[in-house]
């Protein structure tokens, strides 16, 4: 069965080759390449100028079919095809990791990673605590009329900063 | 009628010999022999060199309070706030290409975030912390430092789309808001990012499951596949064709250490900001929610400027242009440049031409000393 011909690899070739070299032949034509529709302005300049152009072109046509390559479904396959088996090859040597280690009772990544996930949970718990505290507080300052004094006003403002401050430094 | 004149078909039909898209042999020797000046020229390059303190830290992040000679003529302080991938310096590359530079020299009080480099236990770490938390901190700090109320906030590509969410969180806290080629509405399939992480073939779980962070070799091949030719072949072809020019060695050095100075991204981030805004879109559509609150662009009252890049291939400005109808705001701007996603802080022309213009606006909006 004969291939599509915009799936045909051989005819989107030569829409390629073609494209670009009447692109090209365009960029010497209108630079004064010498012996391209002669305009007597040949000279070494024009000739290094021509081939600029022509230099120019072609790498236009050469990222206009890239571009257009990079949205095809062909390639869209290929970069999921790859993803994939990075991915597995990755988890394959991950687990090689994990029973080595396992196996020598060393801590692996993962139980690095779940003791970080912990501790940010602690203080993701703690800062949401402290911010709801500093709410109360500031309610009831206000609440007593603290708040018409300017360092209240400061405390009560929205724009208190957020609890994780606690862990930062101020230089 | 000369034969040089004469019409030679053959000439326009001829296969391009290799020599044709070499670099041309003239000139050879003398690059060769220049070669070790320009090493010397190379090793000389510091990025990021505006002198500064770093006047707050919390885990990894770090904010710059940048030293100046001009006097300050603006009590409003800035806050530049660049995206989680690569390194913030971009906005302070070379003294004649640093936006940093351009606003001291206007007399404004200038603040950087440098969000640091995520290590494999700040894999959790998710758009809530670096909004809800780093931010709304460096603000609230920034504001207390410099004793003013409100601070005006630069976001640069993903830092501009943090930038949005946070004004639309706190808007009380964010005096001007200024957005430099930042996606905000994910609308555009054509987009070729937007293309690459449809949920079809891209499986945001699978790698991050899988690596923890947004590894830096998936994000730097994407970024330098998006524009193949220019960066794989007329980058170096360039390069050889000047490498004789001090000036370009210099320029070309500070951009190849910043392009390869990659960081990996946290990896709950990533998989947040590609979900919730690449693949679902749920920014504009004011669906997203941050520690649940949901965030409503329709809150930002602020003036805001928005630049965009023309010619960028990583943020169109099909993604950055809807911003300024899903604000509130009445005193909105928008500005297309014409320039690359990163020639908008780098360019020699976008310092001659775009920059003041910004800081003539940032200016007539900033309460002055």
């Amino acid at each position: 069965m004969a291939a599509d011909a915009s799936t045909n690899p051989a005819d989107q070739f030569t829409k390629f080759w073609t494209d670009m070299m009447a692109q090209m032949g365009q960029a010497a034509a209108h630079s004064g390449m010498p012996g391209v529709a002669g305009n007597g302005r040949e000279s070494a300049p024009a000739y290094t100028d021509a081939a600029k152009a022509m230099q120019r072109a072609f790498f236009d046509s050469m990222a206009k079919y890239f571009d257009e390559f990079m949205r095809s479904e062909q390639f869209l396959e290929q970069m999921k095809q790859t993803m994939e088996q990075s991915i597995a090859m990755k988890k394959m040597m991950d687990d090689f990791l994990i029973k080595a280690q396992t196996s020598l009772q060393s801590p692996v990544r993962g139980d690095v990673e779940d003791l970080a996930h912990l501790l940010r949970g602690i203080e993701e718990r703690l800062f949401d605590r402290l911010d709801k505290l500093e709410e109360k507080v500031a309610a009831v300052e206000e609440r007593h009329g603290a708040g018409r004094d300017a360092g209240a006003s400061q405390a009560s403002r929205s724009a208190k900063p957020s609890s994780g401050t606690r862990g930062a430094k101020k230089r | 009628m000369t034969n040089s004149t004469m019409f030679n078909p053959f000439m326009a039909m001829t296969p391009p010999t290799p020599s044709m898209f070499m670099p041309t042999a003239e000139g050879f020797f003398e690059r060769m022999a220049a070669a070790p000046r320009m090493m010397e020229v190379a090793k000389r390059v510091k990025v990021g060199a505006t002198p500064h303190d770093v006047i707050y830290t919390e885990d990894k992040l770090r904010v710059f309070h940048y030293h100046s000679d001009t006097p300050k003529k603006y009590a409003t302080p800035l806050v530049l706030c660049f995206a989680l991938v690569n390194r913030p310096y971009i906005l302070d590359l070379l003294p004649h290409k640093s936006v940093v530079q351009q606003f001291l020299k206007a007399g404004f009080d200038v603040y950087l975030i440098d969000w640091g480099t995520p290590e494999q236990n700040d894999q959790h770490l998710t758009i809530e912390h670096y909004v809800c938390r780093y931010m709304h901190n460096v603000m609230t700090h920034v504001a207390e430092f410099s004793g003013q109320e409100q601070v005006s906030l630069l976001g640069y590509c993903m830092g501009g789309t943090f930038s949005a969410m946070y004004t639309s969180l706190h808007q009380e806290m964010v005096k001007n808001l200024m957005l430099m080629a930042a996606p905000v509405d994910w609308s555009d399939r054509e987009a070729l990012l937007i293309r690459w992480t449809d949920p079809k073939y891209y499986d945001v779980d699978g790698i991050i499951d899988a690596y923890g962070n947004a590894p830096t070799h998936v994000l730097q091949g994407a970024f330098a596949l998006l524009k193949p030719v220019a960066n794989l072949m007329e980058k170096y072809i360039g390069f050889y064709e000047r490498m004789n020019d001090e000036k370009f060695i210099e320029e070309f050095t500070a951009m190849e250490t910043w392009v390869n100075d990659n960081i990996p991204v946290a990896g709950e981030t990533f998989r947040q900001f590609v979900k919730d805004c690449f693949q679902k879109n749920l920014l504009p559509q004011g669906k997203m929610k941050l520690k649940a609150k949901r965030i409503d662009l329709s809150n930002i009252t602020c003036p805001v400027l928005n630049l965009m890049a023309s010619n960028d291939h990583l943020v169109t400005c099909g993604q950055s242009a809807p911003f300024n109808d899903l604000v509130s705001s009445k005193d909105r701007r928008a500005i297309t440049f014409r320039a690359g996603h990163i020639g908008l802080s780098v360019s020699s022309r976008a310092h001659k031409e775009l920059w003041p213009t910004v800081c003539d606006w940032l200016g007539e909006r900033s309460e002055k000393l």
